[in-house]
This record gives structure tokens, sequence and C-alpha cells, in this order.
């Protein structure tokens, strides 16, 4: 008799709990829709501009932050994307990553549609691309205005305001970066076995782990330190299977599927990254 | 576990004491996993880059660490009466000889057991992990002259620490901090991670409780991720032969040296007193 009535007790709860989830998604979805009208309306962005520059004072700004978008996720796109762009590129962040898990029906959003390509690697990208960076310069000479560099520094006064931002080198991630790179790099390795390099790297185990780290960042194209910071677009936490080498100590942050992300939002990733203690063991 | 030491701040004791607390509360969890039908509890109690701490907080550590173990295996008739396996997965190596043997005959004795399993991650870094297992493959593989073709992201798994452990379905990590801290990286890519506030010795049964209801909410919702793997998995199987007779033939054989390796440890230091 007990066990009957927890059952019912334990599946009312989840009843409950399911209710108060979609009316909080049906609240997020209202919420999005009265900021993006608002937003379009307003055109507020110098107030969005000020929120992000008063995060470029922030002691510690991460140099490397990553994008998960889960294999379920409706909301973000390419419009998203770029305002994230923007967002990193007003602090000074100087690179991001994309590991979207969606497939192309899905929602899979492909950065070579509006980011320009960089060098030879098909992962690398700049943003905003090289004309669309052009013409803010052309704006900035004609208007004599402040050139802020990728770190944040500025140098110059302005006259009006406008500013002029590095280009943002945007790294795209696919889940064959992950576990598979980690295989694919064991058997380069084991194919090489007899060399004297490969045996050199075999006397010592933090040698191969050295070794193993130089040969993903060489096949992933990434010249950038490991991202410190992470924000995932989902309805629940989970790295999806992320770069398992590289994330070890990437703070991670949700930013629920649904709710509208703006540079409140962004700036508020950026306060509670800059508070948290990283101890490296210690 | 995080939060031993700010809890120890905050009640102005010793970091040690602080640990201690942490280990008795690690008790009190794994009694509340038991009751709620949880098989298997993953725990990190020493990282790799735990060694960076002072000499005296590590030695600390270490000693609180031979008075547990040294307790649990007077009361292996317990751990057998509930069929409770222990195994330490680690670099037990960069550990002092007689904790070695210490853990080597807790793993040993209740190896036997299969009902619930209890993991200790002790001097244990993911990086570390995923490095033994290349070089795992690296230096066995070659014996049997296997074609590099066999070699993909499930050889590499079934050479990890937690060869025989499904991957974990949650993270809980408390005290507050959002990151991973190179715990599991490779197992928990369809984990949902759960963080709390709570310093770790602080932690009760509605904060845990908590962490089981945000997992069976959002379980759900990973069930065709979840899947997809799986199909992914199994055409991984079938096209490197992962279950042909060399392949079976040489994760055997690893376990085997495995085997004799924690046997060795247990009576060579055994044999020197």
């Amino acid at each position: 008799m007990m066990e009957i009535v927890s059952i019912l007790i334990g599946r009312l709860l989840f009843i409950l709990i399911a209710t108060c989830e979609l009316l909080q998604q049906l609240w997020h979805r209202l919420h999005a829709l009265a900021r993006r009208s608002y937003d379009y309306w307003q055109c507020d962005s110098h107030h969005h501009h000020e929120l992000l520059e008063r995060a470029i004072e922030l002691q510690k700004l991460p140099q490397h932050l990553v994008l998960v978008i889960a294999p379920d996720d409706r909301y973000v796109d390419a419009a998203l994307l770029k305002r994230i762009f923007g967002y990193a590129q007003i602090v000074g962040i100087p690179y991001l990553s994309v590991y979207d898990t969606r497939t192309p029906k899905n929602g899979y959003v492909d950065l070579s549609r509006f980011c320009q390509t960089s060098g030879n690697e098909s992962r690398c990208f700049l943003w905003p691309p090289s004309q669309q960076s052009k013409e803010q310069r052309q704006q900035v000479q004609l208007n004599g205005c402040k050139t802020v560099h990728s770190n944040g520094t500025t140098n110059g006064n302005a006259s009006n305001g406008a500013k002029h931002y590095a280009q943002l080198q945007v790294y795209q991630i696919g889940t064959a970066d992950g576990h598979a790179l980690i295989a694919d790099v064991c058997r380069e390795l084991y194919e090489n076995r007899s060399t004297p390099q490969v045996q050199e790297l075999l006397k010592e185990r933090q040698a191969l782990t050295d070794g193993i780290s130089a040969m993903l960042s060489k096949r992933l194209g990434f010249v950038v330190p490991e991202p410190e910071l992470g924000i995932i677009f989902s309805r629940l936490t989970c790295i999806y299977g992320l770069l398992p080498w590289h994330v070890r100590f990437t703070e991670f942050h949700t930013h629920r599927s649904g709710c509208y992300f703006e540079a409140k939002s962004f700036a508020k990733v950026l306060f509670k990254y800059a508070r948290c203690e990283q101890r490296w063991g210690k | 576990m995080d939060g031993n030491r700010r809890f120890a701040r905050s009640q102005q004791i010793d970091k040690i004491e602080g640990h201690s607390r942490g280990f008795s509360k690690l008790a009190d969890v794994l009694r509340w996993c038991l009751d709620m039908g949880i098989r298997e509890v993953t725990t990190f109690a020493f990282s790799i880059e735990n060694f960076k701490r002072s000499n005296e907080e590590v030695e600390g550590l270490f000693n609180l660490a031979r008075e547990k173990f040294s307790k649990l295996l007077e009361e292996t008739n317990r751990l057998d009466e509930h069929g409770i396996r222990i195994r330490v997965i680690g670099n037990i190596e960069l550990l002092p000889a007689d904790l070695q043997r210490l853990i080597a005959t807790a793993m040993l004795r209740t190896e036997n057991n299969d009902k619930l399993f209890l993991n200790v991650a002790f001097a244990y870094t993911s990086r570390d992990e995923i490095t033994q297992a290349v070089e795992t493959v690296m230096k066995h593989y070659e014996d049997d002259d296997m074609p590099p073709t066999d070699i993909n992201e499930r050889l590499l798994e079934a050479c990890l620490y937690t060869r025989h452990s499904p991957p974990p379905d949650l993270v809980f990590r408390t005290s507050g901090e959002t990151r991973l801290s190179d715990f599991m990286m490779w197992q928990i890519k369809s984990s949902v991670l759960y963080f709390t506030n709570v310093l770790w010795p602080q932690i009760t049964i509605w904060n845990f409780m908590a962490g089981i209801v945000a997992y069976q909410r959002d379980r759900r919702h990973l069930e065709a991720y979840k899947r997809e793997n799986r199909l992914h998995s199994a055409q991984l199987d079938k096209s490197s032969d992962f279950y042909s007779l060399r392949v079976q033939r040489f994760l055997h054989k690893m376990d085997a040296n495995r085997r004799k390796l924690l046997s060795t440890t247990n009576t060579k230091i055994k044999g020197g007193r």
C-alpha cells in the first residue's frame, strides 16, 4: 500500500514539475518575443554597448570562448551567433569557437555563410568578413574615432563614439574533433611507433601527453589557448562530447534554450566568470 | 567532493579536519545512493594536480586515505555481504608504496563482488587516463601485430581505467564551481551535469535529492542523443571488428596485466617488510 502511495506521489511530483517547466518555457518565449520587439523598435544598441564596455574593465576576461549548441536546440540561429560575435568583439575576446551538435535539418549554422575563411583551414574563420571590416575602418577614418584592439585597449579620441574593433578569430568545431580525433592521433602514433621521435615520447608519460597535445592542436588548427569559458545553449547542462582533451578547466554556463540572449545576458556571464577562482589543483 | 577547505576556513578548523568531515559526508552520501538504488558511484578524491599543494596537506590527505582504506579492509565481511566492489582509478604508481599496497589489497579483496561499485579516483586526471590508454595501445598492441585500422575511439575507451563501468548518468559537483577539473572528460559526453553552491561537507539529503530530481527531469532530453551515440558505437564496433578474437584477446591480456600489477604491488611490498 505504501509503495503504491509513494509511486503515486512520485508521479504527481513529476507532473507538477513538467507543468512548471512548460509554463516556464512559455514565459521565456513570450519574454523573448517582447525583448526582441523592444530591441527592434528601440534600437537600443547604445545601452548594450555601455553594458559591454563595463565588462571590458573586468580584471579577468576569457581569451577563448566556446559556444555549445545542443542537438535539440531550436533557437540559436545565424542572427544570434552574429550578435554574440559582436558582443565578443566589443569586449575584446580574441578567439571564439562554435560547437554546433545539430544536423543541417535541425538548424545547424554553417559559419562559412557569414564569416570570412582564414588561411587554408576550412574550420577557421574571421568575423566580420574583411569587406565589412573595411567599411567599419573607413567610417572610423571619416569620423576620426577610437581604435579598440583585440585586447580591449584603446587609442585616440572618439568624436562621435563610433568604434573600430579587431576581427574575431572563430573556429567551427564538429563532433569528429573530439573522441575520434584523439583516436586518429593514437593511430598515427601507432603507425610511426618505430620512429625515434615516437620512441622518445613513450619513455615518459608526460612527454607522451605533451606529444598528444601538440598533435591535436596541429590537426585542429588551434593555435589558441584552451577555452576558458563555455556557454551551453540547451535545456540542461551537458557538454555533448565537446573536445574532451581541451575543456578540462573550462567554466561552463548554461543558457536555457528558448530564453532571449542579449548583451545583458552576455555581460552577466562575463561578470560571473570574473568572480570565479581557478585554483589549478592547489 | 569540492569545498572541504572552504568549509574548514568557515568553521575555523584545520584543513585536514575539513577533509575528514568531507570523508564522513561521503559515507552518508553513499548510504543515500544505496537507499535510492544507485548501483555505481565514482568519487574524485585526489587529482594529480593536487600534488601541487603543500607537503603538509598532501601528506595529511595520504594519512587520511591510509586510515580509511585500513578501516575498509577491516570491514571486508560487510563489503562482501552487500556485494560492494572497490575500484581505485588513477595513476597509483605516483602514490607512496604503503598506500599502493592498501589500495591493491582493497581492490583484490573485493574483486569478486558485483552488486554495488565504488570507484575512487585517486591520483587521477582525465588527460593522464587518456594518455595511459594511448600508451597501452602503443606498447602492447604490436605484440600481436594488430592492424592500425583496429584503433578507434571504441578501442581507446576500452583501454581507460573505467573500462568495466558504464558512462556516468549524472555528475554532481558541489561548492559552486562550474568546471569539470579534468574529471572523466572522455566518459561524460552524455552525462547530466549538476552544479550546486553548497560545500561538500555541508551537503544534506535535500541537496542530494535536488540533484537526482534534476537528473530525472533532464534525462529525457538526452534520450535521442544517447540513442545516436549507441548507434554510432555499434557501427564503429562493426567497422573495426571490435568483437574479433584478436581485439578481445588484446583487451583480455590488458586486464590480466593490470591484475598482475595489482598482485605484484600487494605481494612485493608485503615481502619487502
